[in-house]
Order: C-alpha cells, then structure tokens, then sequence
C-alpha cells in the first residue's frame, strides 16, 4: 500500500517519484522510503523530544540545569509535538475509516 | 521540525539574556556601598552586554549560505566607566585625608528602574513564546 498523504519532506516526495518511474525498468527498491519507515522516523523523534524533557526536568530537578524556562520550553515542545503526532493519527484514522466505509 | 520550534528558542535566548541582566542589577544592588572591590578600588557597576546571534548555514537544498537567526547572547559583563561618587564620612574607615569616601558609581533609583525593564522584557520574551504556541496550537486546528 501506497499512501502518499503523509509526506512533509520533498526530498522523499522526489524519491518515491522516482523511484515509481523507475519501477517498471529495475526492481530494486533500496532507495524506497516507504510511508511506513516515514511514520516510524518521525514517532521516534517525537518520543526523542519527550525524552530530552524527561532527561532535562531530572537535571533541573538535580540541580544541574539552572535555566527554568529550558525545562518549560523543552517540556512545551515535547507536548506539541506530540499534539502534532496526534492529529496525524487521528487523520490515518479518519481515512482508514473512511475505506473501511468503502462499498463494494 | 526543529524549524518549527526555531521561534521559541529565540525568545528563550532572549529569557537567558534577561536573566544575565537581572543577575548583574543584583550584583549591583547587593554592591552599591561596597568600597573594597577588586584591586582596593570600590565597586564598579557592572553591564551586561548583549550581542545578535546570527550563523550562516548551508541551506541543503539550494547549496547556497543563509544566516539564521539564534536569539540574542551576552558577549560579556564590562565595567561601567562613568565617575565614582565621592561621599563626605570622616568616621568611615575608607575615608581618606580630607574625610571623603569614594563610593561606588551605582545609582540604586537606576537599577530599579533597569529592574523594572529586565523584568518587562522577560515578560515580554514569555509572551512572544506563548504567541508562538498558540498559533502552533491554531495550525493544528485545521480541518477540525
């Protein structure tokens, strides 16, 4: 399955473009990112973020981190992307239901 | 990603920078009678000093160099060089032949205000990140 809706970078874009006029002359898919690695990639950066969060709150807390408004802004940021994570789940879900609905 | 957090990072710099100006009003503050400071001399007010943070980076996709902004950040903390205030105290152990103590150039009326500015303008780096945030907030409100 190919979906092609959730592709924020171009390069990628460009690649699957390629790499689907280049299907028919060699089956080598190496250099196919697929939508699901997309997915996987960016879900780690968004647990990275809450990670680095987690890690700077424990410093802070430890008294190794001085600045405040660090530990909020990574905090903040770590929320919203996952808040963007979110939405995007909400909108796979959204079309897998709305294929689910599909008739036949 | 990291581009969409790029603004708030800069009101953060601005937030550290604010602390570094409230750190040295207090210094000054703490300082303002103090006639030992460094090499015998009485204190000199103290001003930190901020810089724009700009840095070239290579832009990937064109292959050409573009500046990028990263805030503000303190290039360093210089002495004020305006005239110490000489006080008339003959019972001070500093005062010298005539009973004059020489006292530090501190005004504490300016550092109050300087306070006031500092904390405005951390107020106001606080605000411009939470703008920031709620137009993040907004945009995911797309569609909705």
């Amino acid at each position: 399955m190919n979906i092609n809706a959730y592709i924020n970078n171009t390069k990628i874009f460009n690649e699957l473009q390629k790499n689907q006029l280049q299907k028919n002359t060699s089956e080598d898919n190496e250099k196919n990112v697929s939508f699901l690695d997309t997915l996987k990639d960016k879900l780690n950066e968004v647990n990275d973020k809450q990670i680095e969060a987690d890690d700077l709150t424990q410093k802070f807390i430890k008294g190794e981190e001085d600045d405040v408004h660090k530990v909020m802004l990574s905090t903040e940021e770590a929320k919203m992307s996952l808040e963007l994570a979110v939405q995007i789940r909400n909108k796979l879900i959204d079309a897998y239901e709305e294929f689910n609905r599909m008739q036949i | 990603m990291n581009n969409v957090f790029r603004g708030m990072r800069i009101s953060s710099s601005g937030l550290t920078a604010e602390r570094l100006r409230m750190d040295t009003i207090s210094s000054n503050i703490a300082n303002a009678t103090t006639t030992r400071g460094k090499n015998g001399q009485p204190y000199i007010r103290k001003v930190a000093v901020f810089q724009e943070n700009l840095q070239e980076e290579l832009d990937k996709t064109s292959g050409t160099y573009k500046t990028s902004f990263k805030g503000v950040k303190a290039v360093g903390i210089e002495d004020d060089a305006s005239p110490l205030r000489r006080v008339y105290d003959p019972s001070h152990p500093d005062a010298d032949k005539e009973g004059y103590v020489t006292m530090p150039n501190v005004n504490i009326l300016n550092e109050m205000a300087d306070m006031i500015a500092s904390t405005r303008a951390y107020e106001a780096n606080v605000n411009s990140m939470n703008a920031q945030k709620n137009m993040f907030s907004k945009a995911l409100e797309i569609g909705r």
